[in-house]
């Protein structure tokens, strides 16, 4: 049943760097949803870092208006995220859409990205139109991408629009080729269900439901129900995205937009929630889709004490925008009071961990990352950990599991060997290879997650000189034979620098931070002891050597104040260090910990 | 005038009513500026400056020695032998009228190259009874390395002119941890040194100070200095060595045959009072620190034209800050700090006031407190700076 023929809502799926944004500003101008003064580069990616890093981080619903054949219609674009961190960002605006545009750089070329969207948009049943991008840059090879599209995702190339977001050309054919194929929405029952695909934070308003209706429909003053929780709420205000929020009577079924009511906080409302009304609610909620877990876990501590209360504020103002940052207390023997962060991948880790500085200006030190696992002791019970401080003794486990994803590369040929080492290096399997085209090949297999997260990605461009994409998908658990390792220095286990390792890497890891830790923790004045253990046994040792020369040879009347001042300002300096036992250790360290710096 | 011999106390100077004081007097002409030099120093070509110089610092030094006891003289600079012996006779008769009596020590720094018989003649007859002279190595690659303009030649005939003038007291510096120097080298230093047998030996690193040539080169990696380990292992053989020909180490730097240990600057690391005249110069007295402006222009100006310079900074230390920084100058001394002695200086105990770092530092075999006395052991020195942060 159709219940809005005039409405489409689609969103563009592209591999990063693609032109998705540039393509979305372009829609923008042609339906005139902004005066040509207020544009200014990717106006749908509003956070500073969005702009800045180039990516998008949060979904950006708008709302345009197009005439086509004497017929209004109302065009909903969701702009989704292309990192790979961010497929579940992905996967929820295809919750919320009919149809898709596949957009592929035809510099590029089909990326692995590219066919994970591709894959999943098709498993939901959208419409697909395919555009090549970048039509008019002298290096772009159509011809080599149309293969690729119907080699690897059966697109024929006659159904292949050609664009460039940039200059504009095709951009309009692009838009009508949406309205004629994407179908319209369709509607299953008269009680009103709204699917929540994101959520913000408004100082003024609350908590903001970014939403579709899916059936029925909802005006402020109304009372609604959320279908998970069971709580009820008032609504206080509905609209559209143009792209500001404009304020609209009514939403009904088809439409995408915001609703506003007395919620707090975004931990309330659920992403993949269903909103029905409360007097009349829906037998059944939405389908939306799983929900979002986080992949690793990190603890964050502010490097002064006293900053605990600014980190907390920062932290708890960050939840309100992002609510897949999943957030506990922590505390340290050795960094005090912090707090234990739940991400989905390294780049929301790195997006956060920058937030917090440049928005919260809190100095911060941060552990290593590490995945969930899934633990079964010898008592029979399984359990959960995410913090390696919580690995249990070794007598204690029978068996350890940990998150196993399917992956494909999409890389150079010449590069096939390489790739493959750097697999077998990170304990990954190559299950298939798949020829593209003469020079790619598209690589699947498998690969724990905790390697996978490391650096993996930025090897696998470095093997194939920036020519490889990647995409995953966490498919389930395996057991694996991990050990937790420990770093001492001068005898104390420093708990922040403890890790969850394979075995048969302890010893070479247990190494490689040790020699990152020597080169880090300056001279004492006594030799001190850099040790990696497993349990008992050590595995690796690094000795820093005592403190050699540290004086001021020539002390005169002249030099007095100065020496004094020096003094002064290096212990200041010292101070600032976090103290492990005998031996400060600076943030430095804890930073080249995190970035992996010299592991193996 | 004969050295002082015989057993030597330690000054009690802190005593912020006491008359006596060290008196050191800045030169600040230089032939050329040495390229690891900081010092404020400016090349000798104006007369008319000079001439300026001496008129100030005759107004300066009569000023500030008034209603003081004068007991050491150091005149350091720059270089006050490059000044030419006219010159120098004025300044070593400016000095001298404004001393009510002769003073225990009279020190004057010397170049090699600029020091000839007849300078050396007119200090000592001006009253200059110590002569410290900056031989820094008898390498030649050495001496080029540092861009000293002397050879070993030089540092001779100076040490033989200070004999023949009557000046048994000199003192030569020697430079280790510069760029080239080797353990092989500085044997061989210690040869020629023990040849000519000073009273008195002063061994510096070189420091590579921020700004200077030196700096630049280190930055732009033209030059390459020796790690710690050598430079420890360098300062280790001096000190060996220096032992072994009977000098006693009685501060970082410092090494002195019985009886010759510079009493000038012994003040410094006693907490004394100090008065220091010419540009940059540095003076501590009443439990106040000040200087002078670091610019001969600008002192020069300020000196005649109120008979007083331009204090450039000044500061009055709490009582506490003042017991640590004794404390931290006072462990230079090989003798280190006596307790009591310290207690009334200072109002302090060191083991309170430094608890329980004391302690610590004594666990670790970096400071010997032997209950009326503290001092760091030889495997600190080298890393005293590190002990000092401790303290300070």
């Amino acid at each position: 049943m159709s219940s809005s023929p005039q409405i489409r809502n689609f969103c563009i799926l592209a591999h990063i760097d693609h032109g998705k944004s540039t393509l979305a500003d372009r829609f923008l101008e042609l339906t005139h949803a902004v005066a040509p003064r207020n544009l200014k580069e990717q106006l749908l990616d509003d956070m500073d870092l969005e702009r800045e890093r180039g990516i998008t981080i949060k979904a950006h619903p708008v709302t345009m208006f197009y005439e086509h054949r004497d017929t209004l219609y109302q065009l909903n674009l969701i702009d989704t995220p292309g990192h790979v961190d961010f497929s579940y960002e992905v996967a929820r605006s295809i919750a919320a859409c009919e149809g898709a545009i596949l957009l592929v750089d035809a510099t590029q070329g089909v990326e692995a990205q590219t066919v994970a969207h591709a894959h999943l948009a098709g498993s939901k049943h959208l419409t697909i139109v395919p555009a090549l991008n970048k039509i008019d840059l002298p290096n772009a090879d159509p011809e080599r991408t149309l293969k690729q599209l119907e080699d690897i995702l059966a697109i024929p190339s006659d159904e292949v629009l050609w664009v460039s977001a940039k200059t504009g050309q095709g951009v309009e054919v692009l838009l009508r080729r949406v309205i004629e194929k994407v179908p319209p929405p369709y509607t299953e029952q008269d009680e009103l269900r709204a699917l929540i695909f994101d959520s913000v934070y408004d100082d003024f308003r609350g908590a903001v439901a970014y939403v579709r209706i899916k059936d029925g429909e909802v005006r402020p003053g109304q009372e609604i129900l959320l279908m998970s929780t069971g709580k009820r709420y008032l609504v206080k205000e509905v609209g559209r995205f143009r792209p500001q929020a404009s304020k609209a009577d009514c939403l009904r079924s088809g439409d995408v937009g915001y609703l506003v009511s007395n919620i707090k906080s975004c931990a309330e409302l659920r992403i993949g929630d269903t909103i029905t009304d409360a007097a009349r609610p829906s037998p059944r909620p939405f389908p939306g889709f799983p929900e979002m877990k986080p992949m690793l876990f990190a603890s964050i501590y502010p490097i002064e004490g006293g900053d605990y209360e600014r980190l907390r504020t920062a932290i708890e103002k960050l939840r309100l925008n992002d609510s897949a940052l999943v957030v506990q207390p922590a505390t340290s023997t050795a960094l005090g009071h912090g707090f234990r962060c739940g991400f989905l991948g390294m780049l929301h880790l790195e997006i956060v961990l920058e937030r917090l500085r440049r928005e919260h200006g809190v100095i911060i030190i941060t552990t290593r990352p590490n995945v969930v696992y899934r633990l079964h002791l010898t008592s029979g019970e399984e359990i959960i950990v995410d913090n390696p401080a919580y690995w249990p003794e070794v007598h204690l486990i029978r068996v350890v599991e940990e998150p196993i994803v399917d992956f494909f590369i999409m890389g150079p040929r010449t590069c096939l060997g390489e790739i493959i080492k750097l697999v077998r290096e990170k304990r990954g399997r190559i299950r298939e290879t798949e020829t593209i085209d003469p020079e790619r090949l598209l690589i699947k297999g498998t690969m724990p997650l905790s390697e996978l997260i490391t650096d993996f990605h930025d090897r696998l461009k470095s093997v194939s000189r920036g020519y490889s994409s990647l995409d995953y998908e966490v498919t389930g658990y395996e057991p694996s034979d991990l050990v937790r390792l420990d770093i001492l220095v001068h005898g104390e286990v420093v708990d922040a620098f403890a890790s969850i390792v394979h075995r048969s890497q302890a010893r070479e890891q247990g190494r490689a931070l040790c020699r990152t830790l020597k080169q880090t923790i300056p001279r004492q004045l006594f030799p001190v002891a850099i040790q990696a253990a497993v349990g008992r046994t050590i595995v690796a040792r690094e000795t820093l050597p005592a403190l050699r020369k540290d004086v001021t040879a020539k002390c005169y009347g002249g030099d007095i104040t100065r020496k004094r001042k020096l003094l002064e300002r290096q212990k200041a300096g010292k101070k600032r260090m976090r103290m492990f036992g005998k031996v400060p250790i600076p943030q430095e360290a804890f930073l080249k910990v995190l970035r992996g710096d010299g592991q193996v | 005038m004969t050295p002082h011999r015989g057993p030597q106390t330690a000054p009690t100077a802190l005593w912020d009513d006491c008359r006596d004081a060290a008196l050191y007097v800045h030169v600040p002409f230089c032939t050329r500026k040495c390229p690891y030099c900081a010092f404020y120093s400016i090349p000798l070509d104006d007369t008319s400056l000079c001439r300026k110089y001496l008129e100030a610092l005759d107004m300066e030094i009569a000023q500030a020695t008034r209603c003081r006891c004068i007991r050491t003289v150091y005149v350091g600079g720059g270089t006050p032998t490059a000044l030419d012996a006219a010159s120098l006779e004025l300044l070593m008769g400016t000095i001298r009228g404004a001393l009510q009596e002769s003073p225990e020590e009279w020190t004057c720094e010397a170049n090699p190259e600029s020091l000839d018989g007849d300078k050396a003649a007119l200090l000592a007859a001006a009253g200059v009874d110590r002569i410290s002279i900056g031989a820094q190595t008898f390498d030649p690659d050495g001496l080029r390395t540092l861009g000293r303009r002397h050879g070993a030649a030089d540092t001779r005939r100076a040490v033989e002119a200070c004999r023949r003038a009557g000046i048994e007291n000199v003192s030569l510096d020697l430079m280790y941890g510069y760029p080239g120097s080797s353990l092989r080298r500085i044997e061989q230093d210690i040869r020629n040194l023990m040849a000519l047998a000073p009273a008195h030996v002063s061994v510096y690193a070189l420091s590579v100070e921020p700004g200077t040539p030196l700096d630049r080169m280190v930055q732009r990696r033209e030059i390459e200095l020796p790690g710690d380990e050598s430079h420890a292992l360098q300062y280790e053989l001096l000190r060996r060595r220096l032992a072994e020909g009977g000098y006693r180490q009685y501060e970082l730097s410092n090494f002195a045959l019985p009886g010759y240990r510079c009493r000038h600057n012994w003040t410094y690391w006693s907490g004394g009072q100090y008065i220091g005249c010419g540009p940059g110069a540095h003076s501590f007295s009443g439990g106040k620190r000040w200087w002078n402006p670091p610019d001969l222009v600008r002192w020069c100006t300020s000196v005649l034209e109120s008979g007083r310079p331009q204090i450039e900074f000044d500061e009055h230390l709490s009582s506490e800050k003042r017991a640590r920084e004794l404390l931290v100058v006072a462990l230079r001394r090989s003798e280190g700090v006596n307790r009591g002695w310290f207690r009334t200086l200072t109002g302090f105990d060191y083991r309170q006031l430094c608890a329980p770092v004391v302690r610590q530092l004594c666990d670790l075999g970096l400071l010997t407190d032997q209950g009326d006395r503290l001092r760091l052991t030889e495997k600190a020195y080298f890393v005293s700076d590190a002990v000092f942060r401790e303290l300070i």
